[in-house]
């Protein structure tokens, strides 16, 4: 593959060869580059956005996305039909230090009936009996991959997870060699979105028991022992350097995928893909240097995209931290994040650090996400329900003025002393603000430290690099670190999941330590939208953990929706989330490349690709 | 050779195992101390999952006990499967890395001898020349410069100005992206091995001996080549050894800068990771590599020279 040197040599074979074939269909193709090297193409292994990439050309799920419009919409991929029946469910769930069953009369049955003469790259049929083999091979803890919580949905699933030898397989039952069942306790909406995840993809068990003998997802590591099932197989994985697709002829739609071949590029070094995109050898990069950004706005008008993307960076307060003197008790400490959150400069900090077009945010749900209601998710935030979150975003002098008044009232309502001629507190705390060794973080937190400072507010700087972080974090040894969280899904409950008590993914440490026994939170939980009849003085596993648990069993959509805003209501009513902006996605195309689309969650899909 | 030699060598390798022991030993416990582990995540894993791998991994097993069976493994050379990348053997992973790390040291390493000694002869039998002066500046700037900073701007110049290689070898054939790192990891021992010739050189030719054979009517080249260069090249085998491996091992700045894929990046990686088998793997190899090319330094330097008190 020489690209760069020759590159006329070539031009001019390419040329010899459209003449010789007189004018037929032209061998298409392109080279990209999204990021390093991937850790895992098991899908069962792979939690990387990057790999999830690749993995929608090699493989299939029940579902696809396709383009249709301006709009991504979910077909039927290697299923022919998928039918839902009421039926009852049964789930075994935790109960001390075993399991008990739970009846959910309103369950429902899902029926898959996949399409006929599908075949792995290796020409077997798939069957019924790969995707039972797939899922429970995915959704066991032995395996250990990251996403195994995914199939928590399907009865059965957590008692499976834990590898509880009672519990081989998740609710699956194979009616045919082309048909299979699954139980779900609650039919999420988000269902169709799960089948058309990379975890929920067959992998093929002959491949597996082959090269798996010593450690699971050998056969992912090498082109001859990979059988793929979607529009593309491997063809080569020079580690480190690249990987090639080439299509795949088993695929069922293989006559309407267009690009032959897909070269993955493996690198991070923002400047050297920048370099091989502007001299030709990449048609498509991921990430491009921060301080290149303004320049590429402005050279490549027409190549240079920013898309949305569903997540959101924010700073996190642990709860259990007692820097902050003054505040006495919880709903004091809940002032002061919030007055401290109110500071936050988020149009300089978008503007002028991010500068790839993220917005500014005052929620935690962040922007991009559906709400059966209409619209976005984020339309409907806030107490009011009108959008307008839980803070002004600051985006014009007088709104961030009135966030800064607001924040000074409140440090003022908790005892903290303000020096009114010079507009500064004199005695509040220096506290410590903690973050992963980076270029960025580091320049967003000298802009919370200048901020703050401004206001006479000592900030000191921390980092430590991402594995510490992340223990420390997780363990809340911190007091103010900064956090972000990426949805799995178009579902908000993949972001307000994560702060019940319980949650492995609880940094504020709510319902934790002393946290546990403060009574101040109000909580919608009749479910009614009311907020005047809320229940007061309840505990974070009082109303947080409640409410989520309802959502978690409420089937009407609309319903449902209004239990996850009052969620949220209950998470920002903390001040322990400090949103600071949703992030965007950029990337860069050539725009000769027609038929690209990439989906809210960042995946690039390049097989309807035309190049001209 | 004689007894006292076989006993010196026996005794050197011996010493060689013990430090070996001693970087396997002090690099398990030293792992252990560093905060987060292999399986912290930004999405946490479950204690259901933390709990398998730990189990398939003998992490489960009291320390001790994980220290003397990873000591019997690194003594053998085998260190398991990587926990980050799926399915992949440490052994594997690090060859991969070390054929670029190996041919690129390889070749700068030739590189630097060639020209070092030509250009560090030339310059001691043209004593206070021009040329002589012009190649002490540039070898104190060589060596006085971080490689860094080399690489950088010979990157600069051949590759993003002048367009004659490419600027990595990502999705690239050929030897082109190689040419740069070569001549950056050779700049150093290059100007060091010029200036250990000169000096020794010019030790050398005001030796008895040397007068001798020029008395005898031998041609000046004859007299340097037979009787000169065996004996100033002596400082430069000692200086080869440890020079070889410190360029195998030490060229992370030079793998960075040019992209290359090489076992100082999967190093980095490896504890940035906390990829135990890895961080093993990757450090045993380059605990070895310097013990045996300082060994085999050491033991060429006593044939070469047959004067060396063993005692």
């Amino acid at each position: 593959m020489k690209i760069r040197k020759n590159s006329w040599l070539v031009l001019a074979g390419t040329a010899a060869m459209a003449l010789a074939a007189c004018g037929g269909p032209k061998s298409q193709s392109l080279t990209v580059c999204l990021a390093s090297e991937p850790q895992s193409l098991d899908p069962a292994l792979n939690s990387a956005v990057d790999g999830a990439t690749m993995l929608v050309h090699l493989d299939s799920g029940l579902y696809r996305y396709q383009k249709k419009g301006n709009a991504l919409e979910l077909t039927l991929d290697l299923a022919e039909e998928i039918s839902k029946a009421q039926a009852e469910v049964i789930d075994h769930e935790p109960d001390g230090d075993g399991w008990k069953e739970v009846k959910y009369p309103n369950g429902t049955r899902y029926t898959v009936k996949l399409r006929k003469g599908i075949k792995w790259s290796d020409g077997s049929a798939i069957t019924a009996d790969d995707f039972i083999y797939s899922w429970n091979r995915a959704s066991g803890a032995s395996l250990g991959g990251d996403y195994c919580y995914m199939f928590e949905q399907i009865a059965d699933g957590v008692a499976h997870e834990t590898d509880d030898e009672a519990y081989p397989s998740l609710a699956l039952k194979k009616v045919d060699d082309s048909t299979f069942t699954f139980d779900v306790m609650v039919d999420v909406p988000f269902m169709d979105q799960l089948l058309a995840f990379p975890t929920y993809f067959p992998v093929q068990k002959a491949a597996i028991d082959a090269n798996d003998k010593e450690e699971a997802g050998t056969w992912a590591t090498n082109p001859s022992t990979f059988v793929s099932c979607g529009a593309y197989k491997m063809s080569a994985w020079e580690h480190n350097s690249y990987i090639t697709l080439v299509k795949n002829p088993n695929y069922w739609d293989a006559k309407n995928i267009k690009l032959d071949k897909i070269t993955f590029a493996l690198s991070d070094d923002d400047n050297a893909m920048l370099a091989s995109y502007k001299s030709g050898e990449y048609q498509m990069i991921d990430s491009v240097p921060n301080e290149q950004i303004d320049t590429l706005k402005k050279d490549f008008p027409n190549e240079f995209v920013i898309a949305g993307q569903m997540g959101t960076y924010y700073i996190s307060f642990n709860v259990n931290s007692t820097v902050f003197s003054k505040a006495a008790n919880e709903a004091d400490r809940a002032k002061v994040r919030r007055a401290l959150g109110l500071f936050i400069d988020r149009e300089y900090i978008v503007k002028e650090i991010g500068k790839a077009g993220q917005i500014p945010a005052n929620a935690f749900v962040s922007a991009g996400l559906s709400d059966p209601a209409g619209g976005e998710f984020v339309d409907h935030n806030g107490a009011k329900r009108d959008g307008s979150g839980y803070y002004k975003k600051g985006e014009n002098d007088a709104d961030y003025k009135a966030n800064v008044d607001e924040a000074v009232a409140l440090l003022k309502e908790v005892g903290y002393a303000y020096d009114e001629a010079q507009k500064k507190f004199t005695d509040f705390p220096a506290f410590k603000y903690l973050y992963n060794t980076s270029s960025g973080h580091q320049a967003i937190a000298e802009n919370v430290r200048d901020t703050l400072a401004r206001y006479g507010i000592t900030v000191n700087l921390e980092n430590q690099d991402w594995s510490q972080f992340l223990q420390t974090r997780k363990e809340g040894n911190y007091d103010v670190a900064r956090n972000g969280w990426v949805a799995d899904y178009d579902d908000p409950s993949s972001y307000l999941t994560m702060w019940t008590t319980v949650s492995g993914n609880n940094d504020c440490q709510f319902g934790r330590g002393a946290h546990k026994d403060a009574a101040i939170y109000e909580a919608d939980l009749n479910n009614n939208g009311t907020i005047e009849d809320n229940e007061k003085n309840l505990t974070w596993a009082q109303s947080y953990d409640v409410l989520m648990n309802n959502a978690a069993k409420e089937t009407d959509a609309n319903k449902r929706f209004q239990i996850l805003h009052a969620a949220e209501d209950v998470l920002m009513s903390t001040g322990a989330i400090c949103p600071i902006y949703y992030y965007t996605d950029i990337y860069m195309l050539k725009s000769n490349v027609e038929g690209f689309f990439s989906s809210p969650l960042g995946y690039k899909f390049f097989m309807y690709c035309n190049v001209k | 050779m004689n007894k006292k030699m076989v006993f010196y060598i026996l005794k050197r390798i011996g010493l060689g195992l013990l430090t070996y022991l001693i970087v396997v030993t002090v690099t398990f416990w030293v792992m252990q101390l560093v905060p987060g582990g292999p399986w912290t995540r930004e999405k946490a894993l479950s204690d259901a999952v933390i709990a398998a791998l730990n189990k398939r991994y003998g992490l489960d097993q009291p320390l001790f006990v994980q220290y003397l069976r990873y000591l019997g493994r690194a003594m053998i050379g085998d260190f398991g499967v990587s926990y980050y990348y799926k399915g992949r053997e440490v052994t594997e992973i690090i060859f991969n890395g070390f054929r670029y790390s190996l041919g690129i040291g390889a070749a700068a390493a030739v590189l630097a001898l060639i020209v070092g000694i030509a250009l560090g002869t030339y310059a001691a039998t043209h004593q206070n020349k021009f040329f002589d002066r012009t190649i002490m500046v540039l070898t104190t700037a060589s060596v006085a410069m971080p490689s860094f900073v080399t690489a950088l701007i010979l990157l600069y110049i051949f590759a993003v100005n002048l367009r004659v290689v490419p600027t990595s070898p990502v999705g690239v054939d050929g030897i082109g992206p190689y040419i740069l790192p070569v001549i950056a990891a050779s700049l150093y021992p290059t100007a060091y091995i010029t200036r250990l010739v000169r000096s020794s050189t010019l030790d050398v030719i005001g030796q008895d001996y040397m007068r001798t054979a020029k008395s005898k009517g031998l041609k000046p080249e004859r007299v340097l080549m037979k009787h000169g260069l065996r004996n100033s090249v002596t400082p430069v085998i000692t200086y080869f050894g440890p020079m070889f491996a410190s360029i195998i091992t030490g060229s992370l700045v030079i793998e960075k800068v040019y992209q290359l894929p090489g076992v100082g990046r999967e190093f980095i990686r490896s504890i940035q990771n906390r990829d135990y088998p890895l961080i093993m793997g990757t450090t045993c190899l380059l605990a070895l590599l310097l013990i045996i090319f300082t060994l085999a330094s050491d033991i060429a330097y006593i044939i070469v020279n047959p004067r060396v008190d063993f005692d």
